[in-house]
């Protein structure tokens, strides 16, 4: 009798293993389906042979540990040193396309899915869009924060990142590793509007794109992303009466909106190239942040929607309001 | 130098219009072994059912990318050099080419507005449909606007063409600078031309199209020819100026569109190859239409090849390679005659 108990018990322990164990946990999550700008995406199986366009998303799928199933990237040339992730693991990524690419260049890697945003490698004219590859039978998922390109989407948030890790999270079969990481998140961006809580006055922040040169330079509106973390960390941006996202704006009106703090683009051009102009402009003199020399450069996946926001909000804090992080 | 006869000339365009659409066929910016190209292309014209060697990656981009592309390009080029060489007869201007009247202008606000407003919502189709919309407008408005008691004069049409042209540019360039953040990329580089949306089910159009105009206008080569000596020489022929421009205006509006609908505005072809031909054979438009349709498919089809193949991987905006390819060779063959 006893025996018997031990044989029905040790299979219910292996039924329950292998229902609630690793395997199934990836089998009776799918299909999924995820929210892609307006559409409906769905996922029969976790892909295998994803591609990855451009530094910022690229960088979001590496923190979700996804390199595995990367088969090729796109459009990373030259940006390789900022990407935050062991050294082999960039270096094993093989890059398809050193720009945007074309449709015949995805259909080469003959890929299962591809994550690229509109403007970051997703473009009607040159015929890759996410309808475009599922006729192909390729699925995709569109960086959220891009979707603002094509039409309406909700007010600009950490919560329009949290979603792109979130959907991938769905996509590739890592829900609990992607839940976990945006629950840090949210701690983290908790602890820190309590540490700002009450720091009174917040200083004038403008974001400075294309500045190493006097052709008018690209700054952020109100639905930027680089205004977004210039108010997360207790900033205000000069450029927020734009209801845009990166915007050309005028020399003229940066001195007359006088910044505090110019948060730097550190991108193909490096920010050394673009303070060394800030502080050459005659024009820019009186600029409050140029004459106290106070810049902070951000690099593309910084400043882009992509898992390194969060850790770039506190770092722009910490220069913005040092009182509040005296230990 | 004798002019070479037509017996020799279209046999030796055609053959080289086949090497062409097998070199387009067979490369592009991802390589792929010259087997696999041939096993794909006859499993799918012959429905072979053969274990296939190649990838689905790479049956796509032969068969549902290339293809097409290579037949558009080749419709494109074509349409293009034979719209160029009628609109030089019927306005007696060396300077005219199938973007005199403001259709291209019509077009690219027609696609421009669905590429920075449709969004997601853009299909393959919606574009080119968008842009021939945008094309019929553009006709409809220089047709009525240029239209006058007295009829209406060639120099009336090409100001009034002008005019449209300019005004819609103007919004294009407005909508494009309004939206900087929503696609201006994507429509400039549709607005310089090229192949890469070529799919079979945006072909139909251009094809049909470009094939009935191209008949069209061979058929009434020896009427158009009339035009060339001037209004009352047609008269005194029997030809109505008045009409036939009209009539002409219309086929060749109606061509430019379906073709900057599908590839978007390439420049050149439409100015160059005409003047290329005309060396050829003369200024008999019965002569001259073939060889220009022909010269113009195989120049597009090559061309977009080299724009491929040069910079790898990118493609280089193919208005580009056309203006460079297409000037150089202009300029060499003014250099070898004395005459013009």
């Amino acid at each position: 009798m006893n025996h018997v108990f031990k044989r029905w018990f040790s299979a219910a322990v292996a039924a329950g293993w292998v229902c609630c164990g690793w395997v199934p946990a990836m089998a009776h999550d799918f299909p999924v389906e995820v929210r892609n700008c307006s559409d409906t995406a769905r996922f029969e199986s976790p892909p295998q042979r994803a591609i990855v366009n451009d530094v910022n998303m690229l960088q979001t799928v590496l923190d979700l540990g996804l390199a595995p199933r990367v088969v090729a990237v796109s459009a990373i040339r030259g940006r390789e040193h900022s990407m935050v992730a062991p050294a082999d693991v960039v270096t094993g990524l093989r890059q398809f396309s050193p720009h945007y690419p074309s449709l015949e260049a995805v259909l080469g890697e003959n890929p299962d899915f591809m994550f690229a945003g509109w403007n970051y490698g997703f473009d009607a004219a040159r015929g890759v869009t996410p309808r475009a590859l599922a006729q192909f039978g390729i699925g995709s998922y569109t960086l959220r924060e891009s979707c603002i390109r094509i039409g309406p989407r909700e007010p600009m948030s950490m919560e329009v990142m949290y979603a792109d890790v979130l959907a991938l999270g769905a996509i590739f079969g890592v829900r609990p590793k992607a839940e976990a990481l945006v629950q840090s998140f949210r701690d983290r961006m908790t602890v820190l509007s309590r540490q700002l809580e009450g720091s009174g006055k917040r200083p004038r922040v403008m974001y400075c794109g294309d500045c190493s040169s006097t052709s008018a330079p690209l700054s952020s509106g109100k639905q930027g992303m680089p205004a977004l973390l210039a108010h997360l960390a207790g900033g205000l941006n000069v450029f927020d009466d734009i209801q845009n996202s990166y915007v050309r704006v005028s020399w003229e009106e940066v001195v007359q909106r006088d910044p505090e703090w110019i948060i730097v683009s550190d991108d193909r051009i490096p920010a050394s190239r673009h303070i060394a102009h800030l502080l050459r402009d005659p024009q820019l003199r009186d600029v409050t942040a140029v004459r106290e020399r106070r810049f902070i450069a951000v690099s593309y996946a910084q400043r882009s929607p992509s898992t390194r926001n969060v850790e770039t909000v506190e770092r722009i804090a910490r220069h913005l309001h040092p009182e509040r992080f005296v230990p | 130098m004798k002019a070479p006869s037509l017996s020799i000339l279209i046999p030796l365009l055609l053959c080289s219009l086949a090497g062409v659409l097998v070199l387009s066929v067979a490369l592009g910016t991802v390589t792929i072994s010259p087997h696999s190209v041939v096993g794909i292309v006859t499993s799918e014209l012959f429905n072979s059912a053969s274990p296939p060697s190649w990838t689905r990656g790479e049956r796509h981009i032969v068969w549902e990318l290339r293809a097409p592309r290579a037949l558009l390009a080749a419709a494109a080029g074509a349409s293009l050099a034979t719209i160029g060489a009628v609109l030089q007869v019927l306005t007696r201007n060396p300077l005219a080419d199938p973007y005199l009247f403001g259709i291209s202008s019509g077009a690219a606000l027609g696609a421009v507005t669905v590429i920075l407003y449709a969004g997601a919502k853009t299909t393959s189709v919606a574009l080119p449909a968008a842009a021939f919309i945008g094309a019929l407008l553009a006709m409809a408005v220089v047709f009525f606007a240029s239209r006058s008691p007295s009829g209406t004069s060639s120099e009336r049409l090409i100001l009034t063409g002008v005019a449209v042209a300019f005004l819609l540019q103007a919004v294009t360039n407005f909508l494009i600078f309004n939206t900087l953040d929503r696609g201006a990329d994507a429509a400039i580089f549709w607005m310089l031309g090229g192949f890469s949306n070529a799919r079979w089910h945006v072909l139909p159009l251009p094809v049909v199209v470009v094939l009935t105009g191209v008949g069209w206008l061979l058929l009434r080569a020896r009427v158009i020819n009339a035009l060339a000596l001037g209004d009352d020489a047609a008269r005194s022929v029997g030809v109505d100026p008045f009409a036939l421009r009209l009539e002409l205006f219309v086929v060749t509006s109606l061509m430019t569109g379906a073709t900057v609908a599908s590839c978007g505005a390439i420049g050149f072809v439409g100015l160059i190859l005409p003047h290329v031909a005309r060396m050829l054979t003369g200024g008999d438009l019965r002569r001259l239409l073939p060889v220009a349709a022909l010269g113009g498919a195989v120049f597009l089809v090559g061309v977009d090849v080299v724009a491929r193949r040069v910079m790898l991987p990118r493609e280089v905006p193919l208005g580009v390679v056309t203006a460079l390819i297409g000037g150089v060779f202009f300029l060499l063959l003014m250099r070898g005659r004395r005459s013009l």
